[in-house]
């Protein structure tokens, strides 16, 4: 029997067609050759402990699996800093996530060290707060980002209005512990960036006009009243 | 009492206003108004959230027969508590561990407020998911799959043809056995090729230069893809969506990857994170409970007591971890540093250079060079390269092309000093296009990435 050249055209075109046809597996990043140092032996962040030596399987490989490797520092524990001043600013924060540590922050006075570059600080204070809590507290402080409008997470009171009294202590603590709806964020700023925070904060509460005379004559005339908490500037 | 005296203000004026057109009654209008103004950064009308939800909050009061009491607790909830004449006060109080504030608010805002609440109608369950499903194995797909149809068909094809053939053939030969003729010799498959081929020699050389191509270009083709990661996106244990975080709610890649500023790594989030927004957020409106409830057990949160698990030494008692995987591979010979690039004082790169437009993707995942020269062609800050995405030659063509500015704060002072002092090292490196290119500050040196 002859050989036919539709069979012959059809196996060539069919085998071609498998050829390049394919495809890669989601979770397969692709092609490898001989991978060189891909896959860190070493134990770096973020790496799987479970594939250390090639023992993927064993119990002891399972729990290293779910071993954390980005662990909370032990309490008490500074960053280093070259400077004593520096460090200072990152000494463990004196006041307890509670109601009387809520109200008894709102006297907590900023290092004066952030006091000699007003406007820096402000400016790097509007980036950070750019980045961290305009998507809820908005553009100006409005309470209205778009989390809010769009997704209707509880919306914060407008800066200019509800939250006007708050002080810098104030407002340096809930970013570190959070209050009603917002979360701690002090993972995400440390007290430096919390405090530059704080400050450009208190320019939205007056609508971006910020003095320094005024910054300092607020944290230092604020107390707290006796009878319902409420803090009171003058 | 600045705070107390502006809500009065506004409150009073807005309610002077109201009495003044419709005297002495407050429309649903104005109690969702006066909702939204006092109580909705705490408060949700058909939900718990901060505060306990609002519908049906005065039924439960006045099941108490403590219907009147309800008033004064907005007035000023503590004072209410510690008089101990309440007792649903009690009960409230221990919804969450931090205080309602004393609300400015007269009685008829407040009924307003609690008929507004009552009379919001139970929301409707959401539909199906739109168009933008946030399942992994997506349309991506269906092209790959058209491809592999055509296949199967053909290769089936192939197996009847064959067996019909096969078939006809002992059916001859069974015919010529049985009419008594002599047994046909058939020719061995080499002696039919080679005939065929010498009959064919046309056909065959053309079927042999179309399959030599295919191979020499699908080779090449997959060759340069051996060792390069593009257009990768991995499952993950939580279906999270850039799209919705990044795109829709307009959170800043740094918000989450927040160390990217100051480590080598840009962080992949803690739950903590997560739970700053997740820890009133429970429902989502694609996946619904299913993907925040795995957030959820991992960072040791309870969602019906609204808080987190705490053991007897008050420490959080967390679930097991949600194990990412790993899109964007370095290998160990090669140091990289997000800080360096991203820090705004040192190489300012935007996100997207390395990563692509993510506010599109659903999961994290590798981008290609083809969608970033996109992005650099309508804005400047990109720039489009060539070189295949994460792969070295990539790293130096971009070193190549960025300029550094020096002026930064900081960081370059003393490399800029130092050239200021050398007006012929300066022209050199101006000479060619006036800028301070990254290679010409080292960026090309070797031991730079490798040590």
């Amino acid at each position: 029997m002859r050989i036919n050249l539709k069979y012959i055209s059809i196996f060539t075109i069919g085998g071609m067609l498998a050829f390049t046809s394919c495809i890669k597996s989601d979770d397969s990043p692709g092609y490898e050759y001989m991978p060189d140092m891909y896959r860190s032996q070493a134990i770096e962040a973020y790496v799987d402990y479970g594939m250390v030596k090639d023992d993927e399987t064993s119990e002891a490989a399972l729990a290293r699996k779910v071993t954390i490797s980005a662990r909370i520092p032990a309490e008490g524990s500074i960053p280093y800093k070259s400077s004593h001043a520096e460090a200072k600013l990152f000494m463990p924060y004196a006041y307890e996530n509670t109601i009387e540590g809520y109200d008894s922050s709102a006297t907590n006075q900023i290092p004066e060290v952030f006091l000699n570059d007003v406007e820096g600080n402000v400016k790097e204070g509007k980036r950070l707060y750019n980045i961290m809590c305009q998507h809820c507290h908005g553009m100006k402080g409005q309470g209205d980002g778009a989390v809010v409008t769009k997704f209707g997470f509880n919306p914060p009171n407008p800066y200019n209005a509800g939250l006007k009294d708050r002080t810098l202590g104030t407002i340096f603590h809930v970013i570190t512990f959070g209050k009603n709806a917002m979360g701690s964020h002090a993972s995400q700023l440390n007290k430096e960036e919390r405090w530059k925070v704080a400050m450009y904060v208190r320019t939205l509460q007056h609508d971006g006009d910020f003095k320094l005379e005024e910054l300092i004559q607020t944290s230092d005339s604020t107390k707290v009243s006796d009878s319902d908490s409420t803090i009171v500037i003058k | 009492m600045k705070i107390n005296w502006i809500n009065k203000i506004k409150t009073l004026g807005l309610a002077l206003a109201i009495i003044a057109m419709i005297p002495s009654s407050f429309t649903a209008q104005d109690g969702a108004a006066l909702f939204k103004a006092n109580c909705a950064s705490c408060h949700k009308v058909l939900k718990n959230s901060t505060g306990p939800k609002l519908k049906g909050a005065r039924a439960l009061w006045e099941a108490e027969g403590e219907g009147e009491m309800i008033y004064e607790w907005i007035k000023n909830p503590i004072e209410l508590v510690e008089s101990g004449k309440s007792k649903r006060a009690g009960v409230v109080v221990n919804y969450s561990k931090s205080n309602m504030a004393a609300q400015a608010v007269t009685k008829e805002e407040m009924i307003a407020i609690l008929d507004y609440a009552d009379a919001t109608p139970d929301a409707v369950p959401a539909g199906p998911a739109g168009a933008d499903v946030l399942a992994v194995d997506g349309s991506s797909d269906a092209s790959a799959n058209y491809f592999l149809w055509l296949v199967v068909g053909l290769l089936v094809a192939g197996v009847v043809a064959y067996a019909a053939l096969s078939v006809k053939r002992l059916l001859s030969s069974a015919i010529a056995e049985k009419n008594g003729e002599e047994e046909v010799v058939y020719e061995t498959t080499k002696d039919r090729v080679n005939s065929w081929v010498y009959r064919n020699w046309r056909f065959a050389l053309f079927l042999g230069i179309v399959i030599g191509l295919t191979l020499g270009v699908e080779g090449f083709a997959r060759g340069y893809e051996v060792g390069t990661v593009s257009d990768y996106m991995p499952s993950q244990p939580v279906k999270y969506s850039h799209k919705l975080h990044a795109g829709e709610m307009g959170i800043d890649c740094k918000y989450c990857h927040n160390s990217a500023e100051k480590s080598k790594h840009a962080g992949i989030p803690t739950t903590n994170v997560c739970m700053n927004c997740h820890s009133t957020i429970y429902e989502g409106k694609i996946t619904g409970t299913e993907e925040i409830a795995k957030l959820h057990v991992a960072a040791g949160f309870n969602v019906d007591e609204r808080n987190y698990n705490y053991d007897e030494k008050g420490n959080v008692v967390e679930g097991t971890p949600i194990v990412w995987n790993k899109a964007h591979n370095m290998p160990d010979h090669v140091y990289f540093s997000h800080a360096q690039h991203v820090n705004e004082n040192t190489g300012n790169i935007d996100c997207r250079q390395c990563h692509g437009d993510v506010k599109t993707y659903t999961l994290g995942r590798v981008s290609t060079n083809k969608e970033i020269n996109e992005l650099a062609k309508i804005d400047e800050k990109i720039i489009a390269l060539e070189k295949p995405i994460l792969t070295m030659g990539w790293c130096l063509e971009c070193h190549n092309k960025k300029s550094v500015d020096l002026t930064k704060s900081g960081y370059y002072d003393e490399i800029h000093d130092r050239l200021k002092n050398r007006p012929d090292a300066m022209r050199r490196i101006l000479e060619d296009d006036g800028e301070v290119s990254v290679r010409e500050l080292g960026g090309w040196e070797c031991a730079k990435c490798h040590y």
